[in-house]
């Protein structure tokens, strides 16, 4: 009775404090699951598909959750992601130069990431229906620009595309597989500066600030409106990182790419901490709710579950882990 | 406290909501709750094939209850002629795999005339489907027609040439394209480093030898090379060893040499042996002790394998796979070799018949929400069970080309033994095909691809239909039927894949010498399709034969046929895809035939390939298996409206 009634609400009280907490404990749960009932999970080769997988969307992630921070949603992402694949595709394909071609994408993410941004602030719609509308028109540029049709690169191997997203060499000669790739390492940097932005700068609490109490952090003098249009911003920047890197790996892209991955960052999220409110969460979080999502993914291959399970399992995850979170956070 | 009995109970409840609502996540029309598992998938996946499974019950057989009845006539015997041994394994194997009963007749010692009159006892037997070998057409018409015009399913193995070239209208004739061979032999040779080749011939007149050493100069020829033909004498082996060592003296600039047999092969090697010449490329056919021998001192590249085994064992399950559900095999030669036996080959450990395999196939789409494969995942199972393998299906939740990509990556890490992908985007797929290949995992293509040349990734085969092949082979049938001038309706021009119906339709009746053009007409409006159409057959009077290369065509054509009052013998139509409509005119004699690529066939192809090429070291002849045009006539077509959607 003891534990119960004293050291629980300890516990909960510590772990409130830690919105990353549930995501860790579900992922080394589901890990020791996997490794016992799915065959060759702990194989170099599942393990490096998890991770090189994981980082495309996770990058995503990383924007998506910091904007749910500053209390706003992005559903457009995915669409945004089929954008910036195109312009790199077609600008590779016209005979540009690599580096015009890949800012290019980057470009138009970023601003398409902008206007999200202006559309909500100055509109005052909500951003879930911004963005959903959004999400369509930009899948409607999708289709207008590659014509409906898949846009292929078939030129001569693009040398920056192998640090960009090539073979990991390193990890893949350690292990003797063909499954990492560079694209981990850039998540992984791009997660830790984020990190450092949203716990250790004064733009870091402005994004708590505007998600948590808009009211108080205005009359604090932070200018929440610029802080959200940002924060749409950066989320469209990291969208055409992400898309840059996935095409440096796949070298084409169809006009339903990305379709779906919207949902798929805000459970990342969600089950990673962050508050659909706003005004609560962590990148690292988000990171580990990726890759959480990955795993599952991989596991259920592995114990040769049809895919279609896939959704359902990770639906219960997302519910317990909001129950699991909100359960943590009323603890003050 | 009371906080967490909630919580606890929420949790207990969602578990308890989710495990019950399982199957609803998986809507499956018209099929079981779990789409990727065969209905009736015994308990024990790893059942020997061998065992004399009972034969009393095939057990999908919408046919009925008794087991099918094939009678094999051969003009050889595994008693006699160890060659045989091979065939007849293959037979007996699929006849227990698949629950047929098959009876294999052949005479005492080589006799034609007795091997015929056998062909006629089989025709008597009334069985479900007769396979034999034409070894002499002439001979053989007379007593295989019997058999055609009782309604016998019939197929030749081993010997013969085709329906086409041997004039007797059978399925398909399972044996060696000896121009692949050729070919495929001088791509090998080439590969490893081959500048200028020979091939040489020990019986030139030999339609067959003649056609394998064509094959071995075309492919020197694609790469601008040169290769030449050395005539001989096969029956004496001292002086063809003389010809090929001056032949060599004059031409020392060769360093490939392709022989087409043991009587090649023997004083090939005895030439070298003699002049110790070192630095050339050999390959040769058929597999013999000593050649097994030279293949593994590296003297020798490979030897052309016809793959015996699958001969039997393909007769017997396309016998098998024409009486359950009207599939028929798509070309009229269905090449069983060449198989290449490299060092790879001999020394690559068959898998005993009764280890468990296990097969991981990815697909761009799924039962599940796209009914069209069901009927290939359904191919899938019928095989896997047949052949006692596991098969698991992996596919998006949607259609998601990224994800299908991604897919096989993670399916190559649950190591199957072997595992079939569509090949929906060769850029994108190349790599994590590849990287499959690379691990050792054989890979084979199935319902989307081009074969591994044009995909540029090194699969074994693709089993699939070609547009073009499609419209061809429709072509030639069509011009069997007589007719006089005709048009190919196009409800799509720029559309790759229709264009290319065309234009094989439209390249076949040329070469029978019958006019033809395309007619480009607006798909997305039926009525006006229709007009066009009208206006057309107003202006072309002497047009008898249409073409339409899918619904959105055949569709409007019949509302034509029905405005103008056109009746059966007025005009000959044909069509691709299977519909209620077309299936009406089929039986009212406008609607000759329709194509379709039989994607059962694409299903069960794809398991067959990957165990046959695990267990028996069995390699797909050909860069494409062909699954289509399947034909559907007056023949099929009560078999096939029957089982459409679920087996067609």
């Amino acid at each position: 009775m003891d534990l119960v009634t004293k050291k629980l609400p300890q516990i909960r009280h510590r772990l409130s404090y830690m919105p990353e907490a549930v995501a860790l404990i579900v992922l080394l749960l589901l890990f020791t699951f996997f490794s016992f009932a799915a065959p060759y999970f702990l194989t170099p080769l599942s393990i490096g598909n998890i991770l090189t997988f994981g980082s495309i969307t996770g990058i995503v992630t990383i924007g998506v959750a910091m904007l749910m921070i500053s209390g706003e949603f992005d559903l457009s992402v995915g669409s945004n992601f089929a954008v910036a694949s195109y312009v790199l595709a077609l600008s590779l394909i016209a005979g540009w130069p690599v580096w015009l071609s890949i800012l290019l994408a980057l470009v138009s993410s970023t601003l398409l990431g902008c206007l999200n941004g202006l559309i909500v602030i100055k509109t005052r719609i909500p951003s879930f229906i911004a963005t959903l509308g959004t999400m369509l028109a930009y899948r409607g540029i999708v289709r207008a620009i590659g014509g409906g049709d898949f846009a292929t690169y078939k030129g001569e191997p693009i040398p920056v595309f192998k640090i960009m997203n090539g073979d990991f060499t390193l990890l893949n000669n350690l292990f003797g597989v063909q499954a990492f790739r560079t694209s981990m390492i850039w998540f992984l940097l791009l997660a830790a500066i984020f990190t450092f932005v949203l716990m250790r700068t004064r733009y870091g609490n402005w994004i708590f600030a505007a998600g948590g109490a808009p009211e108080a952090a205005l009359a604090q003098g932070v200018h929440v409106a610029r802080v959200k249009i940002m924060n749409f911003t950066l989320t469209g920047m990291l969208v055409g990182i992400a898309s840059v890197l996935q095409f440096a790996h796949r070298m084409s892209v169809d006009p339903l790419r990305g379709e779906g991955m919207e949902l798929i960052v805000v459970a990342a999220s969600v089950i990673g901490g962050v508050r659909l409110t706003g005004g609560y969460g962590t990148i690292i979080g988000a990171v580990l709710g990726t890759f959480l999502l990955q795993m599952l993914d991989q596991g259920l291959v592995l114990m040769q579950i049809p895919i279609q399970v896939f959704q359902a399992t990770a639906g219960l995850i997302i519910i317990l882990a909001v129950i699991s979170n909100t359960y943590l956070g009323k603890a003050d | 406290m009371k906080k967490l009995r909630v919580l606890l109970s929420i949790v207990v409840l969602a578990s308890i909501l989710l495990t019950a609502c399982q199957p609803a996540a998986t809507p499956a029309p018209e099929k079981p709750a779990e789409p990727t598992k065969a209905p009736e998938k015994p308990a024990e996946p790893t059942k020997a094939p061998e065992a004399p499974a009972e034969p009393t019950k095939a057990p999908e057989a919408p046919a009925g209850e008794k087991p099918l009845k094939f009678i094999m006539v051969q003009h050889a015997l595994c008693a006699w002629d160890s060659f045989w041994c091979t065939v007849e394994q293959g037979i007996k194997d699929a006849a227990a795999q698949m629950g047929v009963d098959v009876q294999v007749l052949g005479p005492d010692k080589f006799d034609l005339e007795k091997t015929a009159s056998l062909i006629d006892q089989a025709v008597a037997a009334k069985p479900d489907g007769i396979a034999l070998t034409v070894t002499d057409p002439v001979l053989f018409k007379e007593p295989i027609m019997k058999a055609i015009d009782a309604g016998i399913p019939v197929l030749a193995y081993n010997a013969g040439k085709g329906p086409l070239e041997d004039g007797i209208p059978y399925l398909t004739y399972l044996g060696q394209d000896e121009y692949q061979g050729g070919y495929q032999g001088g791509v090998r040779l080439i590969a490893a480093g081959a500048k200028r080749g020979v091939c040489i011939n020990h019986q030139v007149g030999h339609a067959g030898l003649d056609k394998r050493c064509q094959g071995f100069v075309d492919a020197f020829k694609a790469q601008n090379l040169k290769a030449e033909v050395l005539g001989v004498k096969g029956e004496d082996a001292a002086q063809s060893q003389t010809t090929i060592s001056d032949f060599y003296a004059a031409n020392p600039d060769v360093n490939a040499f392709l022989t087409l047999g043991p009587s090649g092969a023997n004083p090939f090697y005895a030439f070298l042996d003699a002049e110790g010449v070192k630095g050339v490329v050999h390959g040769t056919f058929d597999v013999t002790p000593e050649v097994e021998a030279k293949i593994k001192d590296g003297t020798t590249l490979f030897a052309v394998d016809q793959q015996p085994y699958l001969q039997g064992y393909g007769a017997v399950m396309y016998l098998m796979l024409a009486n359950k559900f009207g599939i028929r095999p798509a070309l009229p030669v269905t090449a069983t070799g060449p198989g290449f036996v490299d060092a790879k080959m001999l020394g690559k450990q068959p898998v005993p018949a009764d280890k468990p395999l296990k097969l991981a196939m990815v697909q761009h789409a799924m039962c599940a929400y796209d009914p069209y494969w069901c009927v290939v995942e359904r191919g899938m199972q019928d095989a896997a069970k047949h052949m006692g393998v596991e098969v698991t299906i992996y596919g998006p939740d949607k259609f998601d080309v990224e994800k299908t990509a991604a897919l096989i990556d993670q399916a190559a890490a649950t190591k199957p033994d072997g595992m079939g992908v569509v090949i929906t985007d060769p850029v994108l797929f190349k790599e994590p095909v590849t990287k499959a290949i690379e691990s050792g995992i054989p890979v084979v293509a199935y319902d989307t691809g081009q074969g591994p040349e044009k995909d540029g990734i090194p699969y074994l085969t693709f089993w699939g239909a070609e547009d073009y092949v499609q419209g061809y082979y429709g072509g030639l049938k069509l011009a069997e039927a007589g007719v006089k001038k005709a048009v190919c309706v196009n409800h799509q021009v720029g559309h790759t894949g229709l264009d290319a119906r065309c234009r094989g339709f439209l390249d076949a009746l040329k070469e029978k010498g019958i006019p033809g053009e395309v007619l480009g007409v607006k798909g997305e409006d039926a009525a006006q399709v229709q007009t066009t159409i009208s206006d057309y057959y107003t202006a072309h009077p002497d047009v008898d034969a249409f073409m339409t290369v899918g619904p959105a065509g055949s569709d409007p054509f019949y509302a034509f046929v029905e405005a103008q009052g056109i009746k059966a013998g007025d005009l000959k139509h044909v069509t691709f895809d299977i519909s209620p409509a077309n299936i009406k005119y089929i039986r009212e004699g406008i609607t000759l035939f329709v194509m379709d690529a039989q994607p059962y066939l694409i299903g069960y192809g794809t398991v067959m390939s990957l165990v046959l090429y695990l267990r028996q070291n069995i390699s797909p002849a050909l860069g494409i298996s062909a699954t289509g045009p399947g034909f559907i006539d007056k023949s099929n077509v009560d078999i096939v409206e029957e089982l459409a959607g679920t087996y067609r």
